[in-house]
């Protein structure tokens, strides 16, 4: 059964594909716009061979961990607070939700100006849009929290760092786990923007090279490593998730998938 | 330890009206006495026990607390019908909150837990997370952290309401043998005459909402009793007399609710 599902699956980009090479190869696609896909694989095996692949993905790579790291925890952390303290919130969640609504890259000009054309302005960008996403939505993840659960802890003598670490933390898990995947998403499309628009390096940087120098073959090949990583920290933090929360019905899971 | 309620008033907001739960309710417990609150749905019987268990305050009344010299500790605990485990803990953890709280090292506090987990058969399940249990296993669960506490009253709302007949007796009985040991006393809310009869040494019936007692019945059945109670002469003569006022204040609560609807 299981394998029948992945045949399926597979069946139609397999089929994509080798009309593709078929068309290509006897000339009826243009060679130029879509070479064939053996010849995409041959480039993306011969970059990775000579470490130009690595040394692109590592930069985006870096950008990306950076901003989320430099981002994310404390985006989690005002989350948080704005979800514990009521004044906190009432100061801070307005100028967070707005920021939310403004698309990023307007403020990556802005942020040259202050922070220079390097690489700092870059993770900053980046930064803010995970620590937005982080915020609002440990935020809400806080405010979701059961009372009954609260006053249950509360009957039980649960002091305030009890309360954070056998209540709070535990309960908002899983909505902050969403929150990361989507900010991790978001991140990935705004740093390859960036990178289009303003770096040296990373898969961004390639992918405009390669449309400049129009080779295609190589344009083809960042598509493919963009989709891939943006797959990769999506189920990387799925497969984190089933391991960390186990308490979540699996039988739900099994459910969903039907 | 004894709860003394006197006059005790609360009401609570409810959308744009405040609704009055319980008006001028007065009673007491005893010390070590399994008290029951028979009323109909909606009569403020939950209410109540959140404003004993201090989850919520009276707006008028007092509620004083008189510890006895057996009391371990000052605690008051609440068993609810639902959100009564947390589902992020495992079965272990849920049962050893209560001794967590209070600082019982890790290796006492599950010791203890897993003597009376295993003592209300759910032995070999303690890793096993509150989806993976049955409501009759969860409210064991919920009962063994209450106990595992010993704490000086127990609350405990329509614990075995949403279980079905066979599960209910079962835990009823388990119910009375860990009570009978430790006699600490209880206030006990159902909706259910034989349940209430069958548990308590004592029973108020509530009038509908705004909710006060409208009779008081002892029950002298000796102890340990058994679910075979339930068929004697005796039993069915004392739910006779309860289910009679019990109907009465029902049928009270229904007419009021009409007449509100007018």
């Amino acid at each position: 059964m299981k394998y029948g599902k992945l045949f399926s699956a597979l069946s139609i980009p397999v089929a994509i594909l080798v009309v593709w090479q078929v068309l290509s190869r006897a000339g009826v696609l243009s060679p130029l716009l879509f070479p064939a896909p053996t010849e995409v694989l041959a480039t993306g095996l011969s970059m990775l061979s000579s470490g130009e692949l690595m040394r692109q993905v590592g930069a985006t790579l870096r950008r990306l961990l950076m901003g989320a790291l430099v981002g994310g925890v404390p985006g989690l952390a005002c989350g948080l607070l704005m979800g514990a303290f009521r004044p906190v919130r009432d100061h801070l969640k307005p100028i967070v939700s707005a920021l939310n609504s403004t698309p990023k890259m307007a403020l990556l000009p802005m942020l040259m100006l202050f922070a220079g054309v390097g690489e700092v302005s870059r993770v900053i960008a980046i930064a803010i849009t995970c620590f937005i996403v982080l915020a609002l939505h440990s935020l809400d993840a806080v405010l979701g929290v059961d009372p009954a659960h609260v006053e249950l802890a509360r009957n039980y003598g649960a002091g305030r760092f009890a309360m954070l670490r056998r209540v709070y933390l535990p309960a908002s898990l899983p909505t902050i786990f969403t929150a990361m995947r989507l900010a991790l998403g978001r991140a990935l499309v705004l740093t390859i923007s960036i990178e289009m628009l303003s770096a040296p390096d990373g898969i961004g940087s390639t992918l405009w090279i390669a449309w400049q120098t129009f080779s295609t073959d190589k344009l083809y090949v960042g598509v493919i490593v963009a989709a891939t990583l943006g797959a990769l920290c999506h189920s990387g933090l799925e497969w984190l998730e089933g391991h960390l929360i186990l308490w979540r019905g699996h039988a739900e899971t099994v459910q969903c998938r039907n | 330890m004894r709860l003394l309620c006197e006059d005790l008033s609360v009401s609570f907001a409810s959308g744009r009206r405040s609704a009055c739960a319980l008006r001028h309710l007065s009673f007491e417990t005893r010390e070590g006495e399994f008290l029951t609150l028979l009323g109909p749905s909606g009569c403020g019987k939950t209410t109540l026990l959140r404003t004993l268990a201090g989850a919520l305050h009276p707006e008028a009344g007092s509620i004083a607390r008189v510890a006895a010299p057996s009391d371990r500790n000052q605690d008051v605990l609440l068993v609810r019908q639902e959100h009564s485990l947390f589902p992020w803990m495992n079965t272990m953890d849920n049962a050893a909150f209560g001794l967590e709280m209070r600082g019982v090292p890790r290796r006492a506090r599950e010791r203890r837990a897993l003597e009376l987990l295993t003592r209300l058969g759910l032995g070999g399940r303690e890793h096993l997370y509150p989806y993976q249990l049955s409501l009759g296993m969860k409210q064991r669960v919920a009962v063994a952290r209450c106990f595992l506490v010993d704490p000086a009253v127990i609350l405990m709302d329509e614990p075995f309401a949403a279980l079905d007949c066979q599960t209910r007796l079962v835990l009823q009985q388990e119910l009375l043998d860990l009570w009978e040991q430790s006699r600490k006393t209880v206030i006990f809310v159902t909706h259910d005459v034989d349940e209430a009869i069958l548990l308590s040494d004592r029973i108020l019936v509530l009038s509908a909402q705004p909710g006060h007692v409208i009779a008081e019945f002892r029950v002298s059945f000796l102890r340990p009793r058994i679910a075979g109670l339930t068929l004697t002469q005796d039993f069915l003569f004392l739910k006779q007399r309860i289910a009679t006022q019990f109907a009465l204040c029902a049928n009270q609560a229904e007419a009021q609710e009409e007449a509100e609807h007018r």
